[in-house]
């Protein structure tokens, strides 16, 4: 409730790295390919 | 960003001692340490400014360290407790910091985390669509429902007479659709992504009592109440007092529970006051349930809670009983604003 994180989701940072997401995890199988794949996002996200 | 990626470091190296089990205790008080540390930095701006450390409350706002202190917990118990593995850096990170997860939660429980299937069921026409629909409602119910339920009729309780009481109604159903909008969004974008990411709400409002209520609103945060604090102290307090007093017991738990839950939050009086609010309904919902069974037996609670008319009473009271909640947090309605206390 008051606990909201400065990161605004509604703005473009975060639904163009929604889409850079989607592409680069969408076709992703495998638990390894994938963890490697998420992380750097979520790092780049937060850069 | 330097900062982060030590402390991401030092997480992993502190899980890895940890699960070597030489000096266990020593390193989890450090972890735990660093952790309330942080959060007092974090929460209590005169705390950071006396350790010279205010500039470090701009990165911990923007990782959301409310909740990631809540995550660190969670992988530092399943760790000490042998149920998993220390994580590789990339899981930890993908755990920590989920971008889809860090404005408001939901929190994952690390179990749910480690149990995550190596590979997601693929995405079909029907899974992508339902998760899209997901992040349009989110948005709806954030830009359309929200912002013109505050525009047109939300003033901060500033108003006087039977409108303050209208104003309380419209205030929780803001608040319902405006958290559980970022929700709802986090929810989809995980169903995308195929990345496993808990529901928080399943509608509140039809809540029977405050019990039921906090099965229903912001779910990953009172699983984690539960988990690692109601739980934990319910055992404790059985096993030193023989489990002679249960009803006691429970009280007690809910009341450090909920105390602790407001102080997350802030650390301030009346986060402290909501979550005291919060623990009385929640004690009095236990006795009068245990009165009910005491009296009536189980078919007989059975039967009442059948009862429709009085569902719709305890929906009323439970509704009313929450929205008037969120009146202890204005600046005006406060316990310190009533007392003269300022801003405390």
């Amino acid at each position: 409730m008051d606990n909201a994180a400065t990161i605004d989701l509604f703005s473009a940072p975060f639904w163009c790295t929604v889409a850079l997401s989607c592409v680069v995890m969408i076709p992703l199988v495998g638990r390894s390919p994938r963890r490697l794949a998420f992380s750097p996002i979520n790092l780049g996200f937060l850069w | 960003m330097a900062v982060l990626l030590v402390g991401l470091l030092l997480v992993y190296l502190l899980l890895r001692w940890v699960e070597a089990g030489k000096w266990r205790a020593a390193w989890l008080g450090i972890g735990a340490g660093a952790t309330l540390g942080l959060f007092l930095i974090h929460k209590l701006p005169g705390f950071s400014s006396y350790l010279g450390l205010l500039r470090w409350n701009p990165l911990l706002t923007t990782i959301g360290f409310s909740y990631l202190a809540l995550r660190l917990v969670e992988v530092g118990r399943a760790v000490a407790e042998g149920r998993h593995r220390a994580p590789s850096l990339t899981s930890l990170i993908d755990y920590l910091l989920p971008f889809h997860m860090l404005a408001a939660g939901p929190i994952q429980s690390y179990d749910e985390f480690a149990a995550q299937a190596d590979s997601p069921p693929a995405l079909g026409p029907a899974a992508a669509l339902r998760s899209i629909e997901r992040i349009v409602l989110g948005m709806f119910k954030k830009f359309v429902l929200a912002n013109a339920l505050e525009a047109a009729f939300l003033t901060s309780f500033r108003a006087r007479g039977p409108y303050f009481f209208l104003e309380v109604q419209l205030h929780y159903i803001w608040l319902f659709l405006d958290f559980s909008a970022y929700s709802d969004i986090a929810v989809g974008t995980g169903g995308l992504i195929g990345i496993s990411t808990p529901e928080n709400f399943n509608r509140p409002y039809l809540a029977r009592s405050v019990i039921d209520f906090w099965e229903r609103w912001h779910i990953s945060l009172s699983q984690f109440i539960r988990r690692n604090l109601f739980i934990p102290i319910q055992l404790a307090l059985v096993r030193r007092t023989g489990g002679r007093h249960p009803l006691l017991i429970a009280t007690f738990a809910f009341a450090l529970s909920f105390l602790l839950c407001g102080l997350w939050h802030r650390i301030e009086l009346k986060w402290l006051a909501w979550g005291g609010y919060h623990a009385i309904g929640l004690i009095i919902c236990n006795l009068y349930r245990e009165y009910l069974l005491k009296t009536m037996g189980r078919k007989g609670l059975k039967r009442y809670l059948a009862n429709p008319w009085i569902r719709v009473v305890a929906v009323l009271a439970t509704f009313e009983f929450v929205a008037f909640s969120l009146v202890l947090l204005s600046d005006r309605w406060s316990l310190p604003g009533m007392l003269g206390l300022g801003a405390y």
